[in-house]
Protein backbone atom coordinates (compact mmCIF):
# COMPACT_ATOMS: atom_id res chain seq x y z
CA UNK A 1 0.00 0.00 0.00
CA UNK A 2 1.16 3.60 -0.91
CA UNK A 3 0.51 5.12 2.50
CA UNK A 4 3.17 4.11 5.21
CA UNK A 5 2.00 1.27 7.24
CA UNK A 6 -1.54 1.17 5.73
CA UNK A 7 -0.54 -2.17 5.05
CA UNK A 8 -0.39 -3.47 8.54
CA UNK A 9 -3.48 -2.16 9.35
CA UNK A 10 -5.09 -3.70 6.88
CA UNK A 11 -3.36 -6.79 7.39
CA UNK A 12 -4.80 -6.33 11.38
CA UNK A 13 -8.55 -5.58 10.08
CA UNK A 14 -8.50 -8.59 7.67
CA UNK A 15 -6.34 -10.96 10.14
CA UNK A 16 -8.70 -13.56 9.56
CA UNK A 17 -7.85 -13.75 5.66
CA UNK A 18 -4.67 -13.96 6.51
CA UNK A 19 -4.93 -17.03 9.30
CA UNK A 20 -7.28 -19.20 6.05
CA UNK A 21 -4.88 -18.13 3.91
CA UNK A 22 -2.12 -20.39 6.18
CA UNK A 23 -4.32 -22.87 7.08
CA UNK A 24 -4.98 -23.51 3.19
CA UNK A 25 -1.04 -24.13 2.80
CA UNK A 26 -1.70 -26.43 5.69
CA UNK A 27 -4.40 -28.47 4.49
CA UNK A 28 -2.65 -29.03 1.27
CA UNK A 29 0.69 -29.76 2.98
CA UNK A 30 -1.72 -32.06 4.55
CA UNK A 31 -2.87 -33.52 1.59
CA UNK A 32 0.37 -33.99 -0.32
CA UNK A 33 2.38 -35.46 2.37
CA UNK A 34 4.60 -32.41 2.88
CA UNK A 35 5.94 -31.87 6.84
CA UNK A 36 5.09 -29.31 8.07
CA UNK A 37 7.47 -27.89 11.15
CA UNK A 38 6.03 -24.29 11.77
CA UNK A 39 2.41 -22.57 11.34
CA UNK A 40 2.30 -19.21 12.28
CA UNK A 41 -1.79 -17.99 11.54
CA UNK A 42 -1.37 -14.44 12.12
CA UNK A 43 1.37 -11.68 13.64
CA UNK A 44 2.13 -7.85 13.42
CA UNK A 45 5.21 -7.78 11.18
CA UNK A 46 6.54 -9.43 7.55
CA UNK A 47 4.96 -11.65 6.93
CA UNK A 48 1.86 -11.68 8.84
CA UNK A 49 2.02 -15.01 8.36
CA UNK A 50 3.73 -18.11 6.98
CA UNK A 51 4.19 -21.63 6.91
CA UNK A 52 7.42 -23.73 7.12
CA UNK A 53 7.43 -26.79 5.40
CA UNK A 54 9.97 -29.35 3.85
CA UNK A 55 10.71 -28.19 0.43
CA UNK A 56 9.43 -30.91 -2.51
CA UNK A 57 11.06 -32.15 -5.50
CA UNK A 58 7.30 -32.49 -7.28
CA UNK A 59 6.90 -29.62 -8.75
CA UNK A 60 3.10 -30.16 -8.67
CA UNK A 61 3.44 -30.06 -5.14
CA UNK A 62 5.09 -27.20 -5.11
CA UNK A 63 2.98 -25.43 -7.16
CA UNK A 64 -0.45 -26.87 -5.19
CA UNK A 65 0.41 -25.81 -1.73
CA UNK A 66 2.24 -22.22 -3.18
CA UNK A 67 -1.52 -21.72 -5.17
CA UNK A 68 -3.88 -23.68 -2.44
CA UNK A 69 -4.42 -20.40 -0.64
CA UNK A 70 -6.07 -18.67 -4.04
CA UNK A 71 -8.59 -21.77 -4.38
CA UNK A 72 -9.05 -22.45 -0.60
CA UNK A 73 -9.78 -18.60 -0.28
CA UNK A 74 -12.12 -17.56 -3.16
CA UNK A 75 -13.70 -20.67 -2.44
CA UNK A 76 -14.38 -19.91 1.27
CA UNK A 77 -14.60 -15.82 0.28
CA UNK A 78 -17.43 -16.77 -1.95
CA UNK A 79 -19.51 -19.29 0.11
CA UNK A 80 -19.39 -16.72 2.90
CA UNK A 81 -20.19 -12.94 0.60
CA UNK A 82 -22.51 -14.30 -1.55
CA UNK A 83 -25.67 -14.57 0.90
CA UNK A 84 -25.34 -11.62 1.92
CA UNK A 85 -23.66 -9.58 -1.10
CA UNK A 86 -27.17 -8.42 -2.15
CA UNK A 87 -27.95 -6.52 1.44
CA UNK A 88 -24.29 -5.37 1.63
CA UNK A 89 -23.33 -4.28 -1.57
CA UNK A 90 -26.28 -3.83 -3.62
CA UNK A 91 -28.68 -2.75 -0.95
CA UNK A 92 -26.17 -1.16 1.07
CA UNK A 93 -27.83 -2.45 4.34
CA UNK A 94 -25.28 -1.53 7.16
CA UNK A 95 -27.40 -2.50 10.11
CA UNK A 96 -27.94 -6.21 10.20
CA UNK A 97 -24.60 -7.12 12.15
CA UNK A 98 -24.41 -11.22 11.87
CA UNK A 99 -24.65 -9.87 8.13
CA UNK A 100 -21.63 -7.21 8.73
CA UNK A 101 -20.04 -9.87 10.04
CA UNK A 102 -19.75 -12.35 7.34
CA UNK A 103 -19.18 -9.93 4.78
CA UNK A 104 -16.35 -8.28 6.75
CA UNK A 105 -14.88 -12.07 6.89
CA UNK A 106 -15.99 -12.92 3.24
CA UNK A 107 -14.00 -9.74 2.22
CA UNK A 108 -11.33 -10.43 4.67
CA UNK A 109 -10.54 -14.11 3.07
CA UNK A 110 -11.01 -13.06 -0.36
CA UNK A 111 -8.31 -10.34 -0.16
CA UNK A 112 -5.87 -12.71 1.03
CA UNK A 113 -6.86 -15.34 -2.21
CA UNK A 114 -3.72 -14.57 -3.92
CA UNK A 115 -0.41 -15.85 -3.15
CA UNK A 116 2.37 -13.97 -1.67
CA UNK A 117 5.90 -13.12 -3.08
CA UNK A 118 6.92 -15.76 -0.65
CA UNK A 119 4.85 -18.35 -2.40
CA UNK A 120 6.00 -16.70 -5.36
CA UNK A 121 9.71 -17.44 -4.24
CA UNK A 122 9.02 -20.41 -3.49
CA UNK A 123 7.85 -21.74 -6.73
CA UNK A 124 10.97 -20.24 -8.19
CA UNK A 125 13.10 -21.69 -6.06
CA UNK A 126 11.82 -25.30 -6.12
CA UNK A 127 10.50 -25.30 -10.01
CA UNK A 128 12.09 -22.49 -11.86
CA UNK A 129 15.43 -22.80 -10.21
CA UNK A 130 15.38 -27.19 -9.80
CA UNK A 131 17.67 -28.90 -12.13
CA UNK A 132 15.77 -31.71 -11.63
CA UNK A 133 12.66 -30.10 -12.77
CA UNK A 134 11.97 -30.92 -16.77
CA UNK A 135 11.49 -27.77 -19.30
CA UNK A 136 7.60 -28.35 -19.31
CA UNK A 137 6.57 -27.76 -15.68
CA UNK A 138 8.44 -24.90 -15.64
CA UNK A 139 7.06 -23.39 -18.72
CA UNK A 140 3.45 -23.88 -17.05
CA UNK A 141 4.35 -22.57 -13.53
CA UNK A 142 6.29 -19.39 -15.15
CA UNK A 143 3.34 -17.21 -16.27
CA UNK A 144 1.61 -17.94 -12.74
CA UNK A 145 4.63 -17.18 -10.78
CA UNK A 146 4.44 -13.79 -13.40
CA UNK A 147 0.44 -13.54 -11.72
CA UNK A 148 1.21 -13.82 -8.47
CA UNK A 149 4.12 -10.95 -8.22
CA UNK A 150 1.88 -8.85 -11.03
CA UNK A 151 -1.15 -8.78 -8.14
CA UNK A 152 1.52 -8.70 -5.43
CA UNK A 153 2.08 -4.97 -7.18
CA UNK A 154 -1.64 -4.90 -7.65
CA UNK A 155 -2.23 -4.68 -4.03
CA UNK A 156 -1.01 -1.51 -3.78
CA UNK A 157 -3.77 -0.33 -6.29
CA UNK A 158 -6.05 -2.57 -4.04
CA UNK A 159 -6.26 -4.92 -6.32
CA UNK A 160 -7.11 -7.44 -3.49
CA UNK A 161 -9.81 -5.68 -2.51
CA UNK A 162 -11.17 -5.15 -6.53
CA UNK A 163 -10.96 -9.04 -7.00
CA UNK A 164 -13.08 -9.57 -3.62
CA UNK A 165 -15.57 -7.27 -4.47
CA UNK A 166 -15.85 -8.56 -8.19
CA UNK A 167 -15.63 -11.94 -6.46
CA UNK A 168 -18.57 -11.75 -3.67
CA UNK A 169 -21.18 -10.45 -6.45
CA UNK A 170 -19.96 -13.07 -9.05
CA UNK A 171 -23.20 -15.56 -8.16
CA UNK A 172 -25.32 -13.24 -7.02
CA UNK A 173 -25.04 -11.66 -10.58
CA UNK A 174 -25.32 -14.62 -12.62
CA UNK A 175 -28.34 -15.90 -10.54
CA UNK A 176 -30.09 -12.91 -11.65
CA UNK A 177 -28.68 -13.08 -15.11
CA UNK A 178 -29.81 -16.55 -15.42
CA UNK B 1 33.04 -44.93 7.71
CA UNK B 2 33.94 -43.99 11.44
CA UNK B 3 31.77 -44.09 14.19
CA UNK B 4 30.66 -41.28 14.45
CA UNK B 5 29.62 -40.53 11.46
CA UNK B 6 27.38 -44.14 11.62
CA UNK B 7 25.78 -42.75 14.78
CA UNK B 8 24.92 -39.45 13.17
CA UNK B 9 23.39 -41.11 10.10
CA UNK B 10 21.56 -43.64 12.32
CA UNK B 11 20.38 -40.33 13.96
CA UNK B 12 20.00 -37.96 11.31
CA UNK B 13 16.11 -37.11 12.35
CA UNK B 14 16.66 -33.53 12.79
CA UNK B 15 13.54 -33.47 15.69
CA UNK B 16 14.11 -36.58 17.90
CA UNK B 17 17.63 -37.11 17.05
CA UNK B 18 16.84 -40.98 17.73
CA UNK B 19 16.44 -42.03 14.27
CA UNK B 20 17.82 -42.08 10.96
CA UNK B 21 16.08 -39.96 8.15
CA UNK B 22 13.20 -41.16 6.17
CA UNK B 23 13.95 -40.98 2.48
CA UNK B 24 11.39 -42.91 1.14
CA UNK B 25 8.62 -39.98 -0.20
CA UNK B 26 11.54 -37.04 -0.15
CA UNK B 27 15.15 -37.69 -1.12
CA UNK B 28 15.99 -34.55 1.23
CA UNK B 29 14.20 -35.50 4.05
CA UNK B 30 15.66 -34.85 7.20
CA UNK B 31 12.73 -36.26 9.73
CA UNK B 32 12.65 -39.89 10.76
CA UNK B 33 9.49 -41.81 9.58
CA UNK B 34 7.84 -41.31 12.55
CA UNK B 35 8.40 -37.36 12.94
CA UNK B 36 7.60 -37.40 9.44
CA UNK B 37 3.84 -38.22 10.47
CA UNK B 38 3.80 -35.93 12.91
CA UNK B 39 5.08 -33.43 10.97
CA UNK B 40 2.54 -34.25 8.36
CA UNK B 41 -0.35 -34.06 10.76
CA UNK B 42 1.20 -31.02 12.23
CA UNK B 43 -2.13 -30.10 14.66
CA UNK B 44 -5.03 -27.48 12.90
CA UNK B 45 -5.66 -25.23 16.33
CA UNK B 46 -8.33 -26.61 18.26
CA UNK B 47 -9.86 -22.50 18.39
CA UNK B 48 -10.75 -22.98 14.69
CA UNK B 49 -13.41 -25.29 15.39
CA UNK B 50 -15.88 -23.60 17.26
CA UNK B 51 -15.09 -20.25 15.23
CA UNK B 52 -15.63 -22.51 12.02
CA UNK B 53 -19.20 -23.59 13.48
CA UNK B 54 -20.16 -20.37 14.41
CA UNK B 55 -19.31 -18.78 10.73
CA UNK B 56 -21.31 -21.95 9.35
CA UNK B 57 -24.18 -21.14 11.65
CA UNK B 58 -24.11 -17.86 10.55
CA UNK B 59 -23.85 -18.54 6.90
CA UNK B 60 -26.55 -21.20 6.92
CA UNK B 61 -29.20 -18.37 8.24
CA UNK B 62 -27.69 -16.02 5.65
CA UNK B 63 -28.23 -18.42 3.01
CA UNK B 64 -32.43 -18.94 4.26
CA UNK B 65 -32.91 -15.42 3.45
CA UNK B 66 -31.04 -15.36 0.22
CA UNK B 67 -33.47 -16.13 -2.28
CA UNK B 68 -35.46 -13.63 -0.89
CA UNK B 69 -32.81 -10.94 -1.27
CA UNK B 70 -31.74 -12.35 -5.27
CA UNK B 71 -35.38 -11.74 -6.05
CA UNK B 72 -35.43 -8.28 -5.00
CA UNK B 73 -32.03 -7.53 -6.12
CA UNK B 74 -33.29 -9.11 -9.63
CA UNK B 75 -36.04 -7.01 -9.84
CA UNK B 76 -33.58 -4.25 -8.66
CA UNK B 77 -31.47 -4.71 -11.73
CA UNK B 78 -33.78 -5.37 -14.29
CA UNK B 79 -36.83 -3.02 -13.34
CA UNK B 80 -37.14 -0.53 -16.36
CA UNK B 81 -36.69 -3.91 -18.94
CA UNK B 82 -39.72 -4.93 -16.92
CA UNK B 83 -41.31 -1.82 -17.45
CA UNK B 84 -40.71 -1.75 -21.05
CA UNK B 85 -42.39 -5.48 -21.27
CA UNK B 86 -45.54 -3.33 -20.10
CA UNK B 87 -45.18 -4.59 -15.98
CA UNK B 88 -45.22 -0.93 -14.13
CA UNK B 89 -47.82 -1.65 -11.74
CA UNK B 90 -46.75 -4.79 -11.34
CA UNK B 91 -42.94 -3.45 -10.97
CA UNK B 92 -43.09 -0.44 -8.69
CA UNK B 93 -45.53 -2.88 -6.26
CA UNK B 94 -42.87 -5.63 -5.91
CA UNK B 95 -40.13 -2.85 -6.08
CA UNK B 96 -42.55 -1.37 -2.76
CA UNK B 97 -42.39 -4.71 -1.01
CA UNK B 98 -38.92 -5.52 -1.72
CA UNK B 99 -38.49 -1.52 0.01
CA UNK B 100 -40.40 -2.56 3.01
CA UNK B 101 -38.16 -5.68 3.30
CA UNK B 102 -34.85 -3.57 2.80
CA UNK B 103 -36.31 -0.64 4.54
CA UNK B 104 -32.35 0.55 5.45
CA UNK B 105 -31.88 0.63 1.82
CA UNK B 106 -31.25 3.81 0.71
CA UNK B 107 -30.94 2.89 -3.11
CA UNK B 108 -33.65 0.44 -3.31
CA UNK B 109 -36.09 3.64 -2.04
CA UNK B 110 -34.19 5.91 -4.76
CA UNK B 111 -34.74 3.79 -7.44
CA UNK B 112 -38.68 3.15 -6.60
CA UNK B 113 -38.89 6.94 -6.45
CA UNK B 114 -37.06 7.42 -9.46
CA UNK B 115 -39.05 4.73 -11.49
CA UNK B 116 -41.69 6.14 -10.27
CA UNK B 117 -41.25 9.73 -11.42
CA UNK B 118 -39.91 8.67 -14.51
CA UNK B 119 -43.11 7.03 -15.39
CA UNK B 120 -45.92 9.33 -14.15
CA UNK B 121 -46.85 7.58 -10.63
CA UNK B 122 -46.94 10.70 -9.05
CA UNK B 123 -48.58 9.49 -5.99
CA UNK B 124 -46.50 6.55 -6.14
CA UNK B 125 -43.28 8.85 -6.06
CA UNK B 126 -44.77 10.68 -3.20
CA UNK B 127 -45.82 7.88 -0.64
CA UNK B 128 -42.55 6.31 -1.07
CA UNK B 129 -40.43 9.51 -0.88
CA UNK B 130 -42.25 9.91 2.60
CA UNK B 131 -42.12 6.72 3.54
CA UNK B 132 -38.93 4.97 2.71
CA UNK B 133 -36.39 8.19 2.00
CA UNK B 134 -37.47 10.25 5.07
CA UNK B 135 -34.53 11.26 7.49
CA UNK B 136 -32.30 8.95 5.09
CA UNK B 137 -28.52 10.20 4.12
CA UNK B 138 -28.16 10.87 0.64
CA UNK B 139 -25.27 11.88 -1.69
CA UNK B 140 -25.26 15.30 -3.13
CA UNK B 141 -25.99 14.08 -6.79
CA UNK B 142 -29.24 11.41 -5.57
CA UNK B 143 -29.75 14.26 -3.12
CA UNK B 144 -30.17 16.76 -5.88
CA UNK B 145 -31.90 14.13 -8.04
CA UNK B 146 -34.78 13.99 -5.04
CA UNK B 147 -35.03 17.75 -4.62
CA UNK B 148 -36.01 18.08 -8.12
CA UNK B 149 -38.61 15.53 -7.83
CA UNK B 150 -39.97 17.20 -4.93
CA UNK B 151 -40.09 20.83 -6.52
CA UNK B 152 -42.17 18.53 -9.44
CA UNK B 153 -44.41 16.71 -6.90
CA UNK B 154 -45.09 19.81 -4.83
CA UNK B 155 -46.06 22.02 -7.83
CA UNK B 156 -48.40 19.16 -8.42
CA UNK B 157 -50.46 18.80 -5.67
CA UNK B 158 -50.63 22.71 -5.30
CA UNK B 159 -52.03 22.27 -7.83
CA UNK B 160 -54.79 20.14 -7.11
CA UNK B 161 -54.82 21.77 -4.04
CA UNK B 162 -55.71 25.31 -6.06
CA UNK B 163 -58.36 22.99 -8.05
CA UNK B 164 -59.91 21.72 -4.72
CA UNK B 165 -59.97 24.55 -3.38
CA UNK B 166 -62.45 25.75 -6.15
CA UNK B 167 -64.39 22.65 -6.30
CA UNK B 168 -64.97 23.07 -2.37
CA UNK B 169 -66.18 26.66 -3.09
CA UNK B 170 -68.66 26.32 -5.66
CA UNK B 171 -70.24 23.46 -3.87
CA UNK B 172 -72.95 20.52 -5.84
CA UNK B 173 -75.73 22.93 -5.92
CA UNK B 174 -73.60 25.16 -7.89
CA UNK B 175 -75.11 25.32 -12.27
CA UNK B 176 -72.85 23.06 -13.86
CA UNK B 177 -72.42 25.49 -17.02
CA UNK B 178 -71.51 28.22 -14.32
CA UNK B 179 -69.18 25.68 -12.51
CA UNK B 180 -67.41 24.87 -15.75
CA UNK B 181 -66.95 28.34 -16.74
CA UNK B 182 -65.45 29.56 -12.81
CA UNK B 183 -63.62 26.44 -13.09
CA UNK B 184 -62.20 27.14 -16.74
CA UNK B 185 -60.93 30.85 -15.46
CA UNK B 186 -59.50 29.08 -12.25
CA UNK B 187 -57.40 27.12 -15.03
CA UNK B 188 -56.09 29.91 -17.50
CA UNK B 189 -54.88 32.15 -14.03
CA UNK B 190 -52.93 28.89 -12.84
CA UNK B 191 -51.59 28.06 -16.30
CA UNK B 192 -50.25 31.95 -16.20
CA UNK B 193 -48.44 30.71 -12.38
CA UNK B 194 -44.95 29.12 -13.16
CA UNK B 195 -45.17 27.80 -9.87
CA UNK B 196 -48.27 25.62 -10.81
CA UNK B 197 -47.86 22.44 -12.32
CA UNK B 198 -48.64 23.16 -16.05
CA UNK B 199 -49.20 19.20 -17.31
CA UNK B 200 -52.14 18.83 -15.07
CA UNK B 201 -53.88 22.18 -15.63
CA UNK B 202 -53.82 21.23 -19.64
CA UNK B 203 -55.38 18.08 -18.91
CA UNK B 204 -58.36 19.94 -16.90
CA UNK B 205 -58.71 22.76 -19.56
CA UNK B 206 -59.13 19.65 -22.14
CA UNK B 207 -61.70 18.89 -19.97
CA UNK B 208 -63.44 21.91 -20.19
CA UNK B 209 -63.07 22.53 -23.77
CA UNK B 210 -66.04 22.29 -25.99
CA UNK B 211 -64.18 21.89 -29.21
CA UNK B 212 -62.76 18.92 -30.45
CA UNK B 213 -59.32 20.21 -32.03
CA UNK B 214 -58.88 22.70 -28.32
CA UNK B 215 -59.37 19.00 -26.54
CA UNK B 216 -56.99 17.10 -28.40
CA UNK B 217 -54.26 20.74 -28.48
CA UNK B 218 -54.83 20.51 -24.81
CA UNK B 219 -54.09 16.82 -24.43
CA UNK B 220 -51.16 17.51 -26.58
CA UNK B 221 -49.61 20.43 -24.39
CA UNK B 222 -50.22 18.19 -21.38
CA UNK B 223 -48.08 14.88 -23.07
CA UNK B 224 -45.59 17.75 -23.67
CA UNK B 225 -44.95 18.83 -20.24
CA UNK B 226 -45.52 14.82 -19.10
CA UNK B 227 -44.73 12.29 -21.83
CA UNK B 228 -46.49 9.62 -19.38
CA UNK B 229 -49.60 10.95 -18.27
CA UNK B 230 -51.04 7.53 -19.61
CA UNK B 231 -54.43 9.06 -18.44
CA UNK B 232 -54.24 12.11 -21.12
CA UNK B 233 -52.70 9.18 -23.88
CA UNK B 234 -55.81 7.35 -23.39
CA UNK B 235 -58.18 10.33 -23.42
CA UNK B 236 -56.40 11.33 -26.83
CA UNK B 237 -56.91 8.08 -28.08
CA UNK B 238 -60.43 7.89 -27.72
CA UNK B 239 -60.73 11.38 -28.73
CA UNK B 240 -59.06 10.21 -32.28
CA UNK B 241 -61.51 7.12 -32.11
CA UNK B 242 -64.70 9.55 -31.87
CA UNK B 243 -62.93 11.07 -35.31
CA UNK B 244 -62.51 7.86 -37.03
CA UNK B 245 -59.03 7.93 -37.07
CA UNK B 246 -58.24 4.08 -35.68
CA UNK B 247 -55.15 4.05 -36.42
CA UNK B 248 -54.10 7.91 -34.75
CA UNK B 249 -55.89 6.32 -31.47
CA UNK B 250 -54.44 2.40 -31.12
CA UNK B 251 -51.12 4.33 -31.44
CA UNK B 252 -51.48 6.21 -28.35
CA UNK B 253 -53.36 2.81 -26.57
CA UNK B 254 -49.92 1.09 -27.46
CA UNK B 255 -48.12 3.57 -26.38
CA UNK B 256 -49.47 3.17 -22.45
CA UNK B 257 -49.68 -0.52 -23.03
CA UNK B 258 -46.17 -0.97 -24.11
CA UNK B 259 -45.52 0.36 -19.95
CA UNK B 260 -48.61 -0.73 -18.69
CA UNK B 261 -50.34 -3.98 -20.48
CA UNK B 262 -53.30 -3.90 -17.94
CA UNK B 263 -53.89 0.03 -17.96
CA UNK B 264 -58.05 0.14 -17.63
CA UNK B 265 -58.44 2.68 -20.12
CA UNK B 266 -55.92 1.57 -22.95
CA UNK B 267 -57.33 -1.58 -22.63
CA UNK B 268 -61.27 -0.26 -22.72
CA UNK B 269 -59.57 1.57 -26.25
CA UNK B 270 -58.01 -1.24 -27.58
CA UNK B 271 -61.52 -3.43 -27.12
CA UNK B 272 -63.40 -0.74 -28.96
CA UNK B 273 -61.72 -0.85 -31.29
CA UNK B 274 -61.04 -4.58 -31.92
CA UNK B 275 -65.17 -4.57 -31.86
CA UNK B 276 -65.34 -2.01 -35.01
CA UNK B 277 -62.66 -4.83 -36.61
CA UNK B 278 -65.17 -7.07 -36.05
CA UNK B 279 -62.89 -9.16 -33.66
CA UNK B 280 -65.05 -9.77 -31.31
CA UNK B 281 -63.35 -12.42 -28.97
CA UNK B 282 -60.19 -10.15 -29.16
CA UNK B 283 -62.16 -7.25 -28.24
CA UNK B 284 -63.71 -9.11 -25.12
CA UNK B 285 -60.08 -10.06 -23.72
CA UNK B 286 -59.29 -6.45 -24.17
CA UNK B 287 -62.39 -5.74 -22.20
CA UNK B 288 -61.65 -8.42 -19.33
CA UNK B 289 -58.45 -7.15 -18.87
CA UNK B 290 -59.75 -3.74 -18.71
CA UNK B 291 -62.44 -4.93 -16.32
CA UNK B 292 -60.56 -6.89 -13.63
CA UNK B 293 -57.43 -4.08 -13.73
CA UNK B 294 -59.72 -1.33 -12.77
CA UNK B 295 -63.62 -2.00 -12.78
CA UNK B 296 -64.14 1.26 -11.90
CA UNK B 297 -62.12 3.56 -14.52
CA UNK B 298 -64.32 5.69 -16.84
CA UNK B 299 -67.04 3.56 -18.66
CA UNK B 300 -64.79 0.67 -18.43
CA UNK B 301 -68.30 -1.62 -17.23
CA UNK B 302 -70.16 0.13 -20.01
CA UNK B 303 -67.50 -1.31 -22.87
CA UNK B 304 -67.65 -4.97 -20.71
CA UNK B 305 -71.29 -4.86 -20.87
CA UNK B 306 -70.98 -4.09 -24.28
CA UNK B 307 -68.52 -6.69 -25.70
CA UNK B 308 -69.91 -9.60 -23.61
CA UNK B 309 -73.48 -8.79 -25.17
CA UNK B 310 -71.77 -8.22 -28.51
CA UNK B 311 -70.50 -12.39 -28.11
CA UNK B 312 -73.74 -13.44 -26.73
CA UNK B 313 -72.64 -13.80 -22.83
CA UNK B 314 -75.69 -12.26 -21.80
CA UNK B 315 -75.57 -13.76 -18.48
CA UNK B 316 -72.29 -12.05 -17.64
CA UNK B 317 -73.50 -9.19 -18.97
CA UNK B 318 -76.61 -9.24 -17.38
CA UNK B 319 -74.11 -9.59 -13.89
CA UNK B 320 -72.39 -6.01 -14.93
CA UNK B 321 -75.79 -4.65 -15.49
CA UNK B 322 -76.80 -5.35 -12.19
CA UNK B 323 -73.19 -4.54 -10.82
CA UNK B 324 -73.62 -0.97 -12.30
CA UNK B 325 -77.05 -0.69 -11.06
CA UNK B 326 -75.70 -1.57 -7.54
CA UNK B 327 -72.92 1.01 -7.97
CA UNK B 328 -75.73 3.53 -8.57
CA UNK B 329 -74.52 4.26 -12.21
CA UNK B 330 -77.09 2.61 -13.95
CA UNK B 331 -76.92 1.98 -17.96
CA UNK B 332 -76.95 5.33 -20.01
CA UNK B 333 -79.82 5.50 -22.58
CA UNK B 334 -77.68 5.22 -25.42
CA UNK B 335 -75.66 1.96 -24.26
CA UNK B 336 -79.18 0.50 -23.58
CA UNK B 337 -80.24 1.15 -27.25
CA UNK B 338 -76.87 -0.69 -28.85
CA UNK B 339 -77.86 -3.71 -26.97
CA UNK B 340 -81.64 -3.21 -27.86
CA UNK B 341 -80.25 -3.35 -31.20
CA UNK B 342 -81.94 0.21 -31.92
CA UNK B 343 -77.99 1.58 -33.17
CA UNK B 344 -74.99 -0.12 -34.58
CA UNK B 345 -71.87 -0.30 -32.86
CA UNK B 346 -70.28 2.02 -35.29
CA UNK B 347 -72.96 4.50 -34.49
CA UNK B 348 -72.20 3.90 -30.80
CA UNK B 349 -68.72 4.49 -30.82
CA UNK B 350 -67.70 6.56 -34.10
CA UNK B 351 -70.83 9.40 -33.62
CA UNK B 352 -69.39 13.02 -32.17
CA UNK B 353 -71.12 12.11 -28.95
CA UNK B 354 -70.11 8.49 -28.44
CA UNK B 355 -68.67 7.53 -25.23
Amino acid sequence: MIIPGLGIIVSIITFPGIAVHELAHQIFCRLLRIPVFKVVYFRIGNPCGYVEHEASEDPLKVFLISTGPFLINTLLGILILTPVAVPILKFREYTNLPNLALAWLGFSILMHAFPSTGDAGNMVRQILKNKNVGIFPKILAAPVIGLIYAGAIGSIFWLDLVYAAAVAMLIPNLLTIL
Amino acid sequence: MDEQTIFDELCSCEMCRQAPADKTENPHSRLCRRCREQAIHYPFPWIFLPIALAVLALTVFAYTQMPKDLADYRLYATAETEIEHGMLYDTLSQLEQAAQRHPDSTDLAVRLVTLSMDYGCYDFAAYSMNTYLTGKSLSDTVYGEMIHYQNILNRYYDTLDELQAVSDQLGDDTDPELAAVIFKEKLQDLEKDPDMYQPLIWYYLAQFSEDPEEYKSCLLRCLEGNPMDFTAMSDLGTRLRRDGDLEGARSYYEQVLHYEKTEALACRGMAILSLLNGEKEEALTWAQTAYESNPDAVYVRDTYLVILSENGKTQEAEQIKQEMADAGTPVEEDTQALLNGEITVREYYLEEEAL
